[in-house]
């Protein structure tokens, strides 16, 4: 079609006349067919068919319409918009990698109005000033810039889209390649024959299989010297994923304002604890407590899911719900001591370690969980040879221990003395991070007697072993503050604790060293603008809590979806409601009357060596190209090139035109001058 | 048929004995002759123009005039000037070398546009009036005029507009190496246009003419015609394209090629052969291009490259 | 910063420049789609794009191989035009004579020697010349960049070889738009071939040194009327080129012996009865001068060359206007080139501003000094300055005390200069808006 027409210039006319560009060159069905494969790998297979039927409806229906710039800018501002809607869906129903992969795999539909109007077009081409906005004024004053089919941009989307559907199988593989091997076959360079380019592209396709057996064969050996060189540099007995806490860990918790947790309890009126612990230490070396031998044992899922029992078949007494977030989905639970069972946290595993700390694994990034506890009960094992082992500053704490009588003390009295020396002795001070020195406990012991909850914990820990009562550190929450927007409490950083659990007559209890003051004196701290602050961190806390609600409220489409569509429809009618665009007009039809001749075979003729690259040049006619086929060819056939040469002119351009017999001369010489029977 | 294109043959011999070596120069010639139009001929000095233009007359046994363009001929010396008979007390029109079949007009961008324009609305007319008399010039009437580039002094480019008026505008050319030696064997003792004699009479070219008329041409050739033509007037860099007055001159000038070839219709390749000859020198371009060196030759050439030659 | 800026810059459009000529668009979008499926595949287990990143890095792979298969053996040359203009394409002709293999979808681009601005050139562009159109361009001082290339860079565009088997000669069109004014060397010519995927393109470059004179770049001039009657400049008949600039007619006498036949007044013999011949006076004809300031500092290079074009358009169009034009400026020493009504074209006149440099080491006084002898013969003159000091103001002024009209155009910085100082035949032309001044 587009040899009649004048083939001038490239676009870059400025006084806009109506010329043609050459028609996409992407082969009939590709895209039809790319969209078949998208909706099938996708899943979206109900979307995909009637995409692929307007994909290749112009095939059949010649109606075009005359698209200028104002156009597509509009279509392309309709698929941005179409592309928000569609982000903003996504990420608040799904986790990151998810929402992306969505978005992928919905994408081609956000792009179907562009594509669509670039292939009803009577151009076939669309201006990339339409998707930038710098462009676009740029465009406006100086004429066209550069003209794009976006027929290949959007194959390359669908296949991408394909490719976040199905996760298994190389069936994705086989389809990628046909596809997009046949779309690069269709702009190969002339020169290449069909079949030898497609020996080509089958070496292609297997060493692009090769590739891919590289990648994930490297990853795995990859993956497994980093392992493997990871754990040689830490050492081999400690647990690499359960790190020691040094002391001043919690005194930077307590720095920060914001809000960590909220409690509150699971019935209408009743009670909260007070702690809250996530974990527990029991050796203390160098300023930091570790928990040895530290045994993480998972715990099987029960019913409903997010259920999961720690300890047998017990009923609930009291329950509180916290609302925390676990970056990654990943961390240690909060909870109060005696719990047994936690409820409302679907997770991938979940692990209990011996001192009764619950971590997590593969969770929601938020979460509110129900954590039914006995409120006189532990969970923790009994105590071992490490409850009682002393470390680092061993003499300074027997010394002490000395000196306040802990030593001669009974259990029970011995720590009521010393949470009395506590008391009347030391002061509480906020945490300051030069105080540590050489000797820390030493010098909080007695030099300065004041300090944080560590070190106030600490001491009171290794103190009470010297006295012969195995004690353990522990971490945790203190749970006291009213939240103002909402039923329950709200924990802070400022609220971070740490204390010591001790084993007294069989069972582990709390003895929480630090001074009473320090509540009033860290609360003192807050800033000015914590009202304000607390205002958003309660919005987040609503939106996270509505992201991460249970699945299992989803009973169809939700109403905001539908207001949401009925917003993004009117908007797009009130954008469109005006649109007329012209409708091509049909001049190239009246001139196809005037050609005579068109039904010679030295066209087709012609044609058939175009396809080796050996077709006639643009501004030669087929006469001459018959002459030069003449010259090159042997002296048999080169009178018959003439002959036929003539004889096409003839047919062609006298409007006397051929006899009977001439006629049919020309037809069996095209004939005898195939290429096949032509050498080369 | 063949009588006309026997005709034109024989006048194409006569010339080819004089003039060695200027095909191209020879076809145009004869085809603008045979297409009843105007030629140009634009080349260094010493290339023949003149013995061309001399021989085609003497072929024809047509009548024959020359004028030499100077810087102050004036549009009388052209035309013709009244003089007063002092014994009939009256006044008596001395015609000028205007009135001729075959008229010269040698350098004629030596001439003031004054003047320049008195022979060109001769030329367009095919009429003179003086003093309120119009007298109609000869039939048929060919202006060969000569011209030399633009790049040497003291000369007046006739305007484009102007340029219209011609059918052709052709280069004649230095010859190759052997035809010049055979030019210096040719005239070592006589000039050979003095040998020349008359081998077609104006009657049988009023014949060619006829026939020219009749070559048949498809409505799709026109409409290429007409293409070609548009084009000039949309390309870039041009200021003032070509009129539909080119797009006649071309379709007369493939009918004359088609007949020179013994054809009785036009194809593409005549219509291409002698596009640029026909349409170059009507086109205006913009002085911007000018000075980049582009030529109207050269914009022709590439709307012929870049159309696609009817198949 | 600026200094990061210039490094960041420099290297980041030498990699673009080689990516350019390397893919073609449809290896951009392959290339878009590869990293796009590769950052996608990282995880094997989200979804299927290692495939799609498999079979496309088994694309470049086969690509890049396919770049040595091209070994052509050609015999290049060029037909070039006399003249380009800056800022103008300039179209030639590519002559090729192929030796080696069968040549299929070839192109040839020339080859134009690219200078990188310097790293003090940038700097000194900061603030005023700059042609950044967001504000991602002007924070990386990409749009200083451009401005600096686009004053020194000439752009070339490929021509499509037509297929030619061994030892066939064909031709291609090329063009290359010159940007500056000066000579234009060309160094040769890059053949290259896409690849069997369409991807990449293999380049060969090829030797042919070529040069080419750019006419400065010219400006569309609005009717300039200049005052200024036809004083006595003797001309002559010969000079007169318009119908009814005919020599004065003075008046009839009698024939005399020796009198040009053509002279005689027939129409009065008549009357007379004895012949009567027409007398007339010699003709008048007019003769401007154009005077360019060529003292200007180094650092104003782009003043100059904006003069430089000012005065081009100006040649060219009072060219056309049937007057004589002397252009009159001082390099080494004073120099006057004179054009017009057939003792110089308008070409010759451009050919000579092509080379204007400016002037490094005469002052003032020599132009003054050329333009007072020429003071008897103008009609009138235009002056086209740099600035509009007081050594200026009295140059201009010296021509008009003596009767001779003058016009001037100071070319300066928008922003610059009070032109309600200067008075109303003083006209400013604004550096970026010069089209637009000389329009009006």
């Amino acid at each position: 079609m587009g040899s009649v027409c004048t083939e001038v210039g490239n676009g870059t006319d400025r006084r806009g006349v109506g010329f043609l560009v050459t028609p996409s060159k992407l082969p009939p069905g590709l895209l039809g067919s790319a969209a078949l494969f998208w909706g099938v790998e996708a899943g979206l297979v109900l979307w995909a068919i009637p995409s692929a039927l307007f994909l290749e409806a112009p095939r059949f229906v010649s109606k075009r319409w005359s698209l200028g710039r104002e156009d597509f800018n509009r279509l392309s501002d309709l698929c941005a918009a179409l592309f928000g809607v569609m982000a903003v869906i996504s990420y608040a129903t799904l986790e990151a990698p998810e929402a992306i992969l969505t978005i992928f795999r919905f994408g081609p539909l956000t792009l179907l109005p562009i594509i669509l109007g670039q292939l009803f077009s009577e151009r076939g081409r669309v201006d990339v000033s339409a998707f930038f906005l710098a462009l676009r004024r740029q465009a406006k004053s100086e004429g066209i810039s550069w003209e794009l089919d976006l027929g290949y941009p959007f194959l390359a989307s669908l296949m991408l889209g394909a490719a976040s559907g199905n996760p298994t199988g190389f069936q994705f593989y086989g389809g990628c390649t046909i596809i997009v091997g046949i779309a690069l076959w269709s702009i190969r360079p002339r020169r290449f024959l069909t079949f030898r380019w497609a020996g080509l592209w089958l070496a292609t396709a297997l060493i692009g299989a090769g590739v891919i057996e590289t990648i994930q064969v490297g990853r795995v050996v990859i993956y497994r010297k980093l392992l493997d060189s990871y754990i040689a540099r830490i050492g081999p007995r400690v647990d690499p994923t359960r790190a020691p806490t040094a002391i001043g860990r919690v005194g930077r918790l307590q720095q920060s304002d914001s809000v960590f947790l909220r409690v509150r309890p699971a019935e209408r009126g009743g009670s909260v604890p007070e702690l809250l612990s996530d974990a527990a230490y029991d050796i203390y070396r160098n300023r930091e407590w570790a928990a040895g031998r530290n045994d993480f044992k998972s715990v099987l899922a029960s019913e409903p899911v997010g259920t999961w029992d720690i300890a047998e078949n017990r009923d609930e007494k009291a329950a509180i719900i916290v609302s925390k977030s676990l970056p990654k989905g990943r961390g240690l639970l909060s909870i109060p001591y005696g719990t047994h069972r936690i409820g409302g946290l679907p997770a991938e595993s979940f692990e209990r370690s011996r001192f009764g700390a619950l971590r997590v694994n593969g969770g929601p990034s938020f979460s509110e969980y129900r954590a039914s506890y006995w409120p006189d009960g532990f969970s923790e094992a009994g105590p071992e040879s490490g409850d009682l082992k002393l470390a680092g500053e061993e003499k300074v704490i027997r010394r002490i221990a000395q000196e306040w009588g802990l030593t001669k003390l009974p259990p029970g009295k011995a720590i009521d003395a010393m949470l009395a020396h506590f008391s009347e002795n030391f002061h509480y001070s906020i945490y300051r991070k030069e105080e540590a020195g050489e000797r820390p406990l030493e010098e909080f012991l007695t030099t300065r007697r004041r300090g944080h909850c560590e070190y106030f914990a600490t001491t009171a820990v290794l103190l009470m072993r010297a006295a012969g009562v195995p004690a353990r550190y522990a971490t945790g929450f203190v749970v006291r503050e009213q939240d103002r927007y909402e039923e329950g409490f709200v924990v802070r950083g400022r609220h971070a604790h740490a204390w010591a659990r001790a084993y007294l007559n069989g069972k582990w209890v709390t003895v929480d060293a630090t001074p009473a003051s320090w509540w009033p004196i860290e609360n003192a701290r807050r800033s000015g603008f914590r009202p304000l602050l607390d205002i958003f961190d309660w919005m987040r806390y609503r939106w996270s809590a509505w992201r991460w609600r249970p699945v299992e409220e989803n009973k169809g489409i939700a109403w905001w979806v539908w207001v949401l569509a009925l917003v993004a429809g009117f908007i797009i009618w009130r954008n469109f409601r005006d649109w007329r665009p012209q409708s091509a007009d049909d001049s190239a039809v009246f001139f196809e009357e005037l050609r005579l001749g068109l039904d010679s075979e030295l066209l087709t003729l012609e044609a058939a060596f175009a396809e080796r690259g050996d077709g006639r040049r643009l501004s030669e006619s087929l006469r001459r190209w018959c002459n030069r086929k003449a010259g090159a060819a042997p002296s048999a056939d080169a009178e018959l090139w003439r002959r036929i040469g003539a004889l096409h002119e003839r047919h062609r351009f006298d409007p006397k035109g051929l006899i009977e017999s001439e006629r049919t001369e020309l037809g069996r010489g095209a004939q005898r001058l195939r290429p096949e029977k032509v050498s080369s | 048929m063949s009588e006309p294109f026997a005709t034109l043959k024989n006048i194409g011999d006569n010339i080819r004995r004089v003039m060695r070596g200027q095909e191209e120069a020879i076809r145009w010639l004869l085809a603008c002759l045979a297409a009843g139009g105007h030629v140009l001929l634009e080349d260094a000095p010493g290339t023949g123009k003149t013995t061309l233009a001399k021989a085609l007359a003497r072929s024809l046994g047509a009548k024959f005039q020359r004028i030499q363009f100077t810087a102050d001929l004036l549009p009388s010396d052209i035309v013709g000037v009244s003089v007063y008979d002092q014994e009939q007390r009256k006044f008596r029109f001395h015609q000028g070398p205007v009135f001729t079949n075959i008229l010269l007009a040698d350098e004629i961008n030596r001439a003031s546009p004054r003047t320049q324009s008195a022979l060109l609305e001769a030329m367009a007319e095919g009429q003179v009036s003086v003093e309120g008399k119009t007298i109609t010039l000869a039939s048929p009437f060919m202006v060969i005029a000569t011209q030399n580039p633009v790049e040497f002094q003291g000369t007046y480019p006739l305007p484009e507009a102007q340029m219209d008026r011609f059918m052709m505008r052709f280069c004649p050319g230095y010859v190759p190496v052997e035809q010049e030696v055979e030019i210096l064997s040719d005239q070592e003792t006589v000039h050979p246009l003095e040998k020349i004699e008359a081998v077609a009479s104006v009657e049988e070219l009023l014949a060619v003419r006829e026939a020219v008329r009749a070559v048949r041409i498809s409505s799709e050739l026109k409409r290429h015609i007409t293409d070609l033509v548009r084009e000039t007037r949309t390309a870039a860099s041009v200021q003032l394209g070509a009129s539909p007055r080119a797009s006649l001159s071309l379709m007369h000038v493939s009918r004359a090629l088609a007949l020179l070839e013994g054809s009785s219709f036009v194809t593409p390749d005549h219509i291409r052969e002698c596009a640029v000859p026909v349409v170059a020198h009507r086109l205006s371009l913009d002085p911007q291009a000018r000075f980049s060196g582009l030529t109207s030759e050269a914009v022709v050439e590439e709307i012929l490259s870049k159309t696609a030659a009817p198949a | 910063m600026d200094r990061l800026r210039y490094n960041t810059l420099r290297i980041g459009i030498a990699v673009f420049e080689r990516l350019r000529l390397r893919l073609t668009p449809a290896g951009w979008l392959i290339l878009g789609f590869w990293l796009v499926a590769g950052a996608m595949g990282i995880d094997p287990t989200q979804s299927t794009a290692y495939q799609a990143f498999g079979l496309l890095t088994g694309i470049w792979l086969v690509s890049l191989c396919s770049l040595f298969f091209f070994q052509p053996r050609l015999q290049v040359s060029r037909r070039l035009p006399r003249f380009a203009s800056a800022g103008e394409p300039l179209r030639y002709r590519w002559s090729i004579v192929n030796e080696g293999p069968e040549l299929a979808d070839v192109i040839l681009r020339d080859s134009v020697e690219h200078r990188v601005p310097s790293y003090e050139l940038f700097c000194a562009a900061n603030g005023y010349r700059d042609e950044s159109r967001t504000f991602v361009e002007r924070f990386f001082g990409y749009g200083r960049w451009r401005a600096l290339i686009r004053r020194t860079a000439a752009r070339t565009e490929f021509a499509e070889v037509p297929f030619a088997k061994t030892g066939a000669r064909v031709e291609a069109y090329g063009k290359i738009t010159p940007a500056c004014r000066g000579r234009l060397e060309l160094k040769g010519a890059l053949a290259t071939r896409v690849g069997p995927l369409g991807l990449m393109r293999s380049l060969v470059m090829i030797p042919v040194p070529d040069r080419v004179l750019v006419l400065p770049k010219r400006y569309p001039v609005g009717r300039l009327d200049m005052p200024g009657s036809a004083r006595f400049q003797p001309g002559g008949v010969a000079l007169a080129s318009r119908i009814g600039e005919s020599p004065e007619f003075a008046g009839l006498r009698e024939y005399r012996p020796g009198d040009p036949l053509r002279r005689i007044d027939w129409k009065s013999w008549a009357k007379e009865g004895r012949p009567i011949v027409r007398e007339y006076h010699d003709e008048q004809f007019v003769r401007h001068a154009l005077v360019l300031d060529t003292f200007v500092p180094a650092a104003r290079e782009d003043l100059f060359e904006e003069a430089v074009s000012v005065a081009s358009s100006f040649a060219q169009s009072l060219l056309t206007q049937e007057s004589l034009l002397d252009l009159l400026f001082v390099v080494d020493q004073a120099y006057c080139v004179t054009a017009g009504r057939g003792l110089g074209t308008s070409e010759q006149m451009l050919e000579v501003l092509a080379g204007v440099q400016r002037c490094e080491d005469q002052d003032i006084a020599t132009l003054e000094a050329s333009v007072a002898r020429r003071r008897d013969v103008l009609t009138g003159c235009i002056f086209i300055l740099t600035a509009y000091d007081e050594a200026r103001r009295s140059l201009v002024a010296s021509l008009e005390a003596v009767g001779v009209p003058t016009r001037t155009f100071v070319i300066c910085e928008p922003g610059e200069g009070d032109p309600a100082a200067w008075g109303p035949s003083v006209r400013r032309l604004e550096m970026g808006r010069i089209a637009e001044g000389l329009a009006s």
